[in-house]
């Protein structure tokens, strides 16, 4: 039973991680070699340079193929991630996820997990200069640790006072604000708006991709099992 | 027995807890692995995963 559950959820999150992949490769990934380029020109070296360079150089894929097979890879390992941690949550919420209910549940994922967070930090090309990445994370963590608790609060228990709490809960990071990104007066710009605008539509058409998988796969394995297991 | 279709998962209370924290668990492994660990070659090998999930990275 237990098997059933994390099996499902692997499957499901391998797939979606794939699924979103096509996206990554035919679009996303472009952007960000695009905006890498800008990188290069503007301060040197791609990427962060680490504070330390006296030790051997960590690893980097080579470009095309082991730099898009690795990134592959991450996201379905993150696909898998995702999907593990939504069959957790679910499960101890005992509200089980289904066939009928799992686009629903991807949706929610969507909004509570890539969304809300986006909506304060948007996603960032190579380059971008943002706040300090401590400060960013803790906001992008309690953002989506909120969000998805008052998603869930509203689904189990439907009442009104449920809602106006779980509204204010949803918006509290954002009226809190994220942390804002240092104003630069005389250093590299970043990467252009335009290319900033067609990466954040990318990414999050790809980000929706991947719930959308993960949620209805999910559902529609744990369906299929527990056919398998009583036939009717 | 059950005749819902939300009856795909049929657990009692302490092995949902144990399957559900497991499954919890694992899942956030995987996420601070692949998308928020400070190891450089996991940063770079992942990087544009990161990148494309939204994750601030750098």
């Amino acid at each position: 039973m237990f098997g059933r559950i994390l099996f499902a959820a692997v499957l499901a999150g391998l797939l979606a991680g794939l699924a979103m992949s096509v996206v990554q490769i035919g679009r996303t990934s472009a952007l960000i070699l695009e905006a890498e380029a800008y990188e290069v020109a503007e301060s040197g070296p791609t990427g962060v340079a680490p504070a330390a360079e006296t030790g051997p150089r960590p690893f980097s894929p080579a470009p095309g193929f082991e730099r898009n097979a690795l990134t592959v890879l991450a996201n379905m390992l993150l696909g898998a991630g995702i999907a593990l941690t939504l069959a957790g949550v679910s499960t101890l919420a005992n509200m089980p996820v289904n066939t009928g209910n799992g686009l629903v549940w991807g949706l929610f994922g969507f909004i509570a997990i890539t969304l809300a967070p986006a909506f304060g930090l948007p996603p960032e090309l190579p380059g971008k200069i943002a706040a300090e990445l401590g400060s960013r994370q803790t906001w992008w963590w309690s953002t989506v640790l909120v969000t998805a608790t008052a998603f869930l609060a509203v689904a189990r228990f439907r009442t009104p006072i449920v809602l106006v709490i779980a509204a204010a809960v949803v918006l509290a990071p954002h009226l809190i604000g994220a942390p804002a990104a240092p104003v630069v007066v005389n250093g590299p710009a970043g990467p252009p708006a335009g290319l900033t605008a067609d990466f954040v539509v990318a990414t999050l058409l790809q980000m929706l991709v991947l719930w959308l998988v993960i949620g209805f796969g999910y559902g529609w394995l744990l369906d299929r099992f527990a056919k398998k297991a009583t036939p009717a | 027995m059950n005749t819902t279709i939300a009856s795909n998962i049929s657990l009692s209370f302490s092995q949902r807890l144990v399957a559900g924290t497991l499954a919890l668990m694992l899942g956030l492994a995987l996420i601070v692995g692949v998308g928020f660990s400070s190891d450089m070659a996991v940063h770079n090998g992942a990087h544009d995963a990161r990148h494309a999930a939204g994750l601030p990275c750098h």
